[in-house]
């Protein structure tokens, strides 16, 4: 009997009690993306790396606006002809499991990386070794001068994992995270990451106990799992429903601007688009307002260099009108007056077909006239990589391209695309652009790491490709994300992740 | 008094006019067939015709479908669409049952080796889902209206050759046969004389119901960007291109959608009807 009366004072009490462990604070961020891998080593995907940001950090790492700022490191010192760069480490962090993080954490770190078989291994590329100075002291050896390296640094891919992790876990350490950011890794079940909070966070107090990372492909269920309080946030948000979204009054539109350009790849290796004329006629004869406006929902702000405006060293450039008239002058002062056959490529999500599909509807007016080809983003890279300089047949092709530099310089934005030595296969120069001053102004831009002297080299590199008319310039992406009105604190970064550390979520 | 001979050909038409539904249906398809074949004179504007400034007007007295996210008038789009619907959808049809009948007289006429291998082949054709078969072979021959025609030929040849096959085996001991057989009649004239006629009320019934599913059959490839490239105005590729826009733009889907939705019912129906009146068995 006093037993059965103990079991109900206790039920009542554990009744009582319930209420305050119920307003634990959990967050769903519902995304078009799944994770890859939780090894930042191993990642290349921007999702798998944003969410492995929130659990690990770097030596340095990027604001809200993409600009680098010390974060595992104190500051940084580096030598006139930017091969030597020495950072100072914090004192007094420890990682998730306890361990300390110092100078021979970072050494583990990115002796793996320089270990050369992982994904991200590439980053490390330029470095010839890594010094241990003191505890908290290492310094970066490179090969050659490298002026981007700092941005290097702050890239996810070198996010500092914790060496007992590493050696505990060995490359399983891609399913356990151990690291020293706001959020601990809770579990990875079925595509879904659920991260909890960091008690000890050494930055400032966590404000949520709880995020899970759920995959929702579908663009329109992810908006009614918003609408419903299925979901908090929302990442991508269709730009076609942003009328519905608009017309919610739970939910807030996030918009902001992106470092992904969109382009037109000229393959000009084909007589006719290897004139620089027929190129610029392209230009002019491009409503970028109305592809934005209508393909892309509204959601971009039209090119106006090479590389987007939040890159590092970008420089705004005079825009191209649009104007059909001066257009058929260059086609007839080139002799192209009836035009030519070309094919159109593209990746086959919506968006992007429908882009090109304008496209195609105003090239018409020009007499550029062809079919699209439209395909999976892989078998589209694959179709593209598969082309050579000196092939003898070449196909007119006019691709649509896209580019996001996750380094947030401006060597990322323009090299892997412009350089002469970036024809495919080594990287990602498509139309075979070639230019013998703008290959020596980007190498100008790579030997020094003096941001005077990067930023006049770039200036110079992007004042003298601009009116060369490389590509069908395009426009920026505009990111736009949806939140519930209650959660603060969580916005998408320019490269396409986010950034949760100060999530917090009102009553 | 003139009395009118109570023919069968008159009875079928007499027996089809019972039917009311397939009546309206066959009526339909006539305009249809109208439509298509005068889409230039009908259509108020023209289908390829872009303007920005008028992107997805809802229907209004100008437009009377609206307008779709180019600016183009949707109405136009669906009547020169009718005869990108219908050509793929009867041709397609058409080859299937060319093949598929002369492929059901030879394996049921000759019999033996021969009709193992055609049957044993219709067998492996009928193992697959019909849309699966179709994506199967576009993704082979490429994306494009004449491969969807080819895909949609393929898949439709076996049931028309299994048709024939039976009733072939029925007639080829049937004694008007025999007769001309013992009469001295050559296997070809036997074959498409005077066993082939007897096959075709099955035949054409078939024909019909398979319009229908052709058409959806192809809408579907050009929905999923294997079929009809942009711009072309196919109702499939309608509807891909404004899913999208679904609680937006609304109308953008629901005309195409209603022309194929009407389109295969009334095939269908008509198919329906067409069975009902050549069945001997029913009154």
């Amino acid at each position: 009997m006093a037993a059965k009366r103990l079991f109900l004072v206790l039920l009542c009490l554990a009744m009582m009690a319930a209420p305050a462990f119920g307003a634990s604070k959990d967050i769903i961020y519902a995304s078009e993306s799944t994770p890859k891998s939780l090894d930042p080593h191993d990642t290349t995907d921007t999702y798998s790396g944003a969410i492995e940001k929130a659990i690990l950090e770097g030596l340095m790492g990027f604001d809200k606006d993409l600009k680098v700022v010390p974060l595992l490191a104190e500051s940084y010192t580096f030598n006139n002809t930017a091969t030597e760069f020495t950072f100072k480490l914090r004192k007094g962090i420890k990682f998730h499991d306890g361990t300390p993080f110092n100078a021979e954490a970072v050494r583990v770190n990115i002796a793996r990386l320089m270990g050369g078989k992982l994904k991200r291994s590439s980053l490390m590329k330029p470095v010839k070794e890594l010094a241990v100075i003191d505890d908290s002291t290492v310094k970066f050896v490179l090969n050659e001068p490298f002026g981007a390296f700092i941005n290097t640094v702050a890239h996810p891919g070198a996010l500092i994992l914790s060496p007992a992790a590493l050696t505990k876990y060995g490359d399983e350490v891609s399913k356990n995270p151990v690291g020293t950011g706001p959020f601990i890794f809770a579990e990875w079940v079925s595509d879904t990451v659920k991260i909890k909070k960091n008690p000890n966070y050494w930055r400032a107090a966590v404000k949520v106990d709880s995020i899970t990372f759920r995959p929702v492909p579908e663009s329109g269920s992810r908006l009614a799992m918003l609408r419903t309080g299925q979901a908090q946030y929302i990442y991508p948000m269709p730009a076609e429903l942003l009328k519905v979204a608009q017309a919610d009054p739970k939910i807030d539109i996030i918009e902001r601007p992106s470092i992904v350009e969109r382009y037109l790849v000229l393959n000009t290796r084909h007589a006719p688009l290897g004139d620089a004329r027929v190129r610029q006629a392209i230009n002019y004869a491009l409503d970028k307002q109305a592809i934005i406006r209508i393909a892309w929902g509204g959601a971009a702000t039209e090119a106006d260099s090479i590389i987007p405006p939040n890159l590092q060293f970008y420089k705004k450039q005079s825009a191209w009108p649009y104007d059909v008239a001066k257009a058929k002058a260059l086609m007839k002062e080139a002799g192209h007056e009836k035009g030519f056959k070309v094919v159109f490529l593209t990746p086959n999500p919506s968006n992007r077909l429908r882009a090109t599909e304008m496209v195609q509807q105003q090239l018409k007016e020009i007499n550029i006239t062809g079919e699209i080809q439209s395909m999976d983003v892989a078998s589209f890279y694959n179709k593209l990589e598969a082309h050579r300089a000196d092939d003898s047949n070449q196909m007119p092709f006019i691709a649509f391209g896209g580019w996001s530099s996750s380094t947030g310089d401006a060597d990322w934005g323009i090299r892997p695309l412009l350089a002469t030595q970036a024809f495919p296969p080594a990287l990602s120069n498509f139309g075979f652009f070639s230019d013998k001053k703008v290959d020596e102004l980007i190498q100008a831009g790579l030997v020094s790491a003096d941001p005077a002297a990067r930023r006049e080299a770039y200036a110079k590199c992007q004042d003298a490709v601009w009116p060369m008319a490389p590509w069908g310039y395009l426009f920026v992406d505009t990111l736009i994300a949806a939140k519930s009105k209650n959660l603060k604190g969580i916005y998408p970064l320019p490269d396409g992740g986010f950034s949760v550390e100060n999530a917090e979520l009102a009553d | 008094m003139n009395e009118t001979k109570a023919t069968p050909f008159r009875i079928v038409c007499y027996k089809f006019k019972q039917r009311k539904t397939a009546l309206v249906a066959g009526l339909f398809i006539m305009l249809l067939v109208l439509v298509a074949v005068f889409a230039p004179g009908i259509a108020p504007y023209d289908p390829y015709l872009t303007n920005y400034g008028l992107s997805m007007l809802p229907p209004s007295a100008e437009h009377w479908a609206g307008t779709d996210l180019y600016g183009r008038d949707i109405l136009s789009r669906i009547i020169y669409g009718a005869r990108i619907s219908l050509t793929v959808g009867l041709t397609s049809v058409l080859v299937g049952a060319l093949a598929g009948v002369t492929l059901g007289l030879i394996s049921g006429f000759f019999g033996g080796f021969l009709d193992g291998l055609i049957m044993r082949t219709s067998d492996v054709l009928f193992a697959f889902p019909g849309i699966l078969l179709a994506i199967a072979i576009v993704a082979i021959l490429g994306p494009g209206l004449i491969n969807v025609v080819v895909a949609v030929s393929v898949f439709s040849m076996p049931t028309f050759a299994r048709i024939v096959r039976g009733s072939t085996l029925a007639l080829k001991e049937s004694l008007y046969v025999r007769a001309a057989r013992s009469i001295g009649a050559s296997r070809n004239r036997i074959m498409f004389v005077h066993i082939m006629p007897g096959t075709l009320s099955g035949v054409i019934v078939y024909f019909t119901m398979r319009i229908g599913t052709s058409i959806i059959t192809a809408a579907s490839l050009s929905f999923l960007g294997l079929g009809a490239q942009p711009p072309t105005p196919e109702w499939g590729a309608m509807l891909a291109e404004s899913r999208d826009y679904i609680g937006v733009a609304d109308h953008m889907t629901i005309f195409p959608g209603i022309a194929i939705f009407l389109t295969v019912l009334f095939f269908n129906l008509f198919g329906d009807g067409l069975r009902a009146a050549l069945d001997p068995k029913l009154k």
